[in-house]
């Protein structure tokens, strides 16, 4: 037993087990683990830092209270990554769904236009993705997120959201049409200075 | 054609995954605090008080235990009575009014003046002589000859109460033995507790045995015989050795020769109590993190001793002999100020060019006081006489906020002295941190240096 130094979980099976049995030094080393990688994902699905440590904690506390419904310990990567997207999406609902119902934020860049400038945006680094991220209004943001960086399908994230599939695509293609006017009317990217170029 | 003609959506999909896969955002201290501040709060925080209590209490009572087993050993025990090989004074009987001579193996003692009330003894190779004042003889008989006669007073008159001086304190050797009187006085007859003596007086081994020739003793050696009555305990410091190398009478020549080293009084281990206090102000080593996207420059760095950069311990505990063990609770202060360069840009519009890249830079200013429980163990040395006391020792330290450990070495000097009925140190304190501690944002890696002010508080040696 180590008396004040943090036990060595070996592998990830004797972690998740540690933390099913509410071992304190297990929720700890858990929660090391995936803390980086997970707000990470959090900062992607908020506009604010504020709000994407709300989601962060709201998820690791859901992680820690719902571990023993983990059946896989091999899974728990993704669990916990679901676990946190889950989260970013009921919290996106909660908040954020309501307001947006009155503003009609998809009538906005209607305009289509050509995807001359996607290998401009496949050429940003995180820094640059996330300022764009973050212009975006949240059901754009999260149909980009849910789409292009986690890697689910229109029909799953339409399950997700709880919304067609067809308004999914539709949030889609508007968003990137979006990301794509906003790379056209503002010209020079920091990419380019660092030499960045796609 | 080119790829983006095929599926600009998937190509775009796979490169922005890519850069996600490795993005992390560190979060907060404090959030991490809160999120793990649930789960861990209660049984772990229980738990933790709890080991932390039994180890304390195990050292602290281990000495205690120790120096249980230690104290018969530190006791004066009495040596096993030989009665053919020791001086029965049980034998001295007083003699009528005369002078006589005490003829040992090679040994004359002369008999003094008669103004001098005080016997001078020399030393000399073969022997010694003894200078005397006209005293009543005695007789001494070894054996159970004249066994259970009391010894009375011989109805000597000297000068001074007839008080005669051997083996006095000399300034030259430092010697313990104080000045022993004889105790005979003119006057009514005195009881000898001659057991205890016969006991105290042991001589084993080879030693030589009283040879007193025609069994009459002066009463020099008389008087010097006596001191070991009235202070039965100096004996304790004849030990067995000296008294092999002493010719003939080896009692009076041990208690007379006072350029002879004498054992010095080991001190008395006693189990004390201490507290102390301890102010430190912390200076640091740091050293830059791996992980930080960037450089660092120092920003604001306070100064030696500011206010800014002190901390305290308090100890508790037990010292047994030159060690000390104790529990720490306290205050550890750390601070960091610095200014992070991070590898990367922001686009600004400038007044030249349309935009400029601008360096993300931002200044971080930590100062914390992270509470600290522990334990300590040190050894003393008192220096200069016992004015001054050294030590040197480590210590354990466990951050309860961050959870961390830390080792330290404690060095630390300063000036002893008594006051108010109790003992007191003070003086300065160094700690060494022996491990690294993580700055909150854990950019930098900081070593403690604690320079600190001791104030304890102690019973007296003997209290």
């Amino acid at each position: 037993m180590a008396l004040f130094g943090r036990k060595s979980y070996r592998t990830l099976t004797e972690l998740v087990a540690g933390c099913q049995q509410r071992q304190p030094r297990a929720q700890r080393a858990l929660y090391e683990r995936y803390q980086g990688r997970m707000l990470g994902v959090c900062v992607r699905y908020a506009r604010t830092l504020a709000e994407a440590e709300d989601i962060f904690q709201e998820a690791f506390l859901k992680v820690f209270d719902h571990i023993h419904e983990l059946t896989k310990p091999e899974s728990a990567d993704s669990w916990v990554k679901s676990v946190i997207v889950r989260t970013a999406i009921n919290y996106y609902n909660r908040t954020t769904r309501t307001e947006e119902q009155y503003t009609g934020y998809e009538s906005l860049s209607d305009t289509p236009v050509s995807d001359d400038h996607l290998p401009v945006l496949a050429g940003y680094d995180h820094e640059a993705i996330l300022a764009l991220l973050a212009r975006l209004t949240d059901d754009y943001r999260m149909v980009i997120n849910l789409y292009l960086i986690e890697g689910y399908t229109h029909a799953e994230i339409a399950a997700l959201l709880k919304i067609p599939e067809a308004t999914v695509r539709s949030r889609y293609s508007r968003a990137r049409q979006w990301l794509v006017n906003y790379i056209n009317q503002h010209g020079i990217q920091r990419h380019e200075f660092l030499g960045e170029g796609s | 054609m080119n790829s983006w003609e095929k599926d600009p959506d998937e190509l775009l999909r796979r490169r922005w995954q890519k850069v996600f896969n490795e993005f992390e955002v560190q979060p907060r201290p404090a959030l991490t605090r809160q999120i793990l501040g649930r789960p861990v709060s209660g049984k772990q925080l229980k738990r933790r008080l709890l080991v932390s209590v039994c180890i304390g209490l195990f050292i602290a009572l281990t000495p205690l235990a120790i120096y249980r087993d230690m104290v018969p050993q530190q006791t004066i025990t009495r040596l096993p009575v030989q009665r053919k090989e020791q001086i029965s004074i049980q034998g001295i009987k007083a003699l009528q009014p005369a002078t006589g001579l005490l003829r040992t193996s090679g040994q004359t003692i002369k008999p003094a003046s008669d103004n001098t009330d005080r016997v001078a003894l020399r030393r000399k190779d073969t022997g010694f002589v003894a200078e005397q004042a006209d005293r009543l003889p005695v007789t001494v008989t070894t054996g159970k000859q004249n066994a259970g006669k009391q010894v009375r007073d011989s109805g000597l008159k000297t000068a001074d109460g007839n008080v005669p001086f051997v083996g006095r304190k000399t300034q030259d050797t430092g010697s313990r033995v104080a000045a022993i009187r004889t105790g005979i006085k003119s006057g009514p007859a005195r009881h000898l507790q001659t057991d205890s003596v016969a006991a105290e007086i042991s001589l084993t081994g080879a030693a030589p045995p009283l040879h007193t020739g025609s069994d009459s003793l002066t009463t020099a050696g008389f008087a010097l015989v006596i001191p070991v009555v009235d202070h039965p305990y100096r004996m304790q410091y004849i030990n067995a050795r000296r008294l092999l190398t002493l010719p003939g009478i080896p009692i009076l020549t041990s208690i007379a020769d006072s350029s002879a080293p004498v054992v010095p009084d080991a001190p008395r281990k006693q189990l004390r109590w201490f507290a102390e206090v301890l102010p430190q102000s912390s200076f640091q080593q740091m050293h830059v993190s791996q992980t930080v996207p960037g450089y660092l420059t120092p920003a604001g760095v306070p100064v030696a001793f500011a206010p800014a950069t002190w901390g305290y311990q308090l100890h508790g505990g037990f010292r047994f002999g030159p060690f000390e063990t104790y529990l720490v609770a306290g205050h550890l202060r750390s601070w960091a100020s610095y200014t992070v360069h991070e590898n990367r840009y922001r686009v600004e519009p400038g007044s030249a060019t349309a935009y400029s890249a601008v360096r993300e830079t931002y200044t971080i200013s930590e100062n914390r006081l992270l509470p600290l429980i522990g334990l300590g163990i040190n050894q003393d040395k008192l220096l200069f006489k016992g004015r001054y006391q050294a030590g040197f020792g480590g210590q354990l330290l466990y951050l309860t906020a961050s959870s961390r450990t830390l080792a330290d070495l404690r060095a630390k000097a300063g000036r002893v002295f008594c006051k108010w009925n109790y003992s007191w140190f003070t003086g300065l304190s160094v700690d060494y941190g022996l491990n690294h501690l993580m700055s909150e944002h854990k950019h930098l890696a900081i070593r403690p240096l604690l320079v600190g002010v001791v104030l304890r508080i102690q019973p007296k040696p003997g209290q």
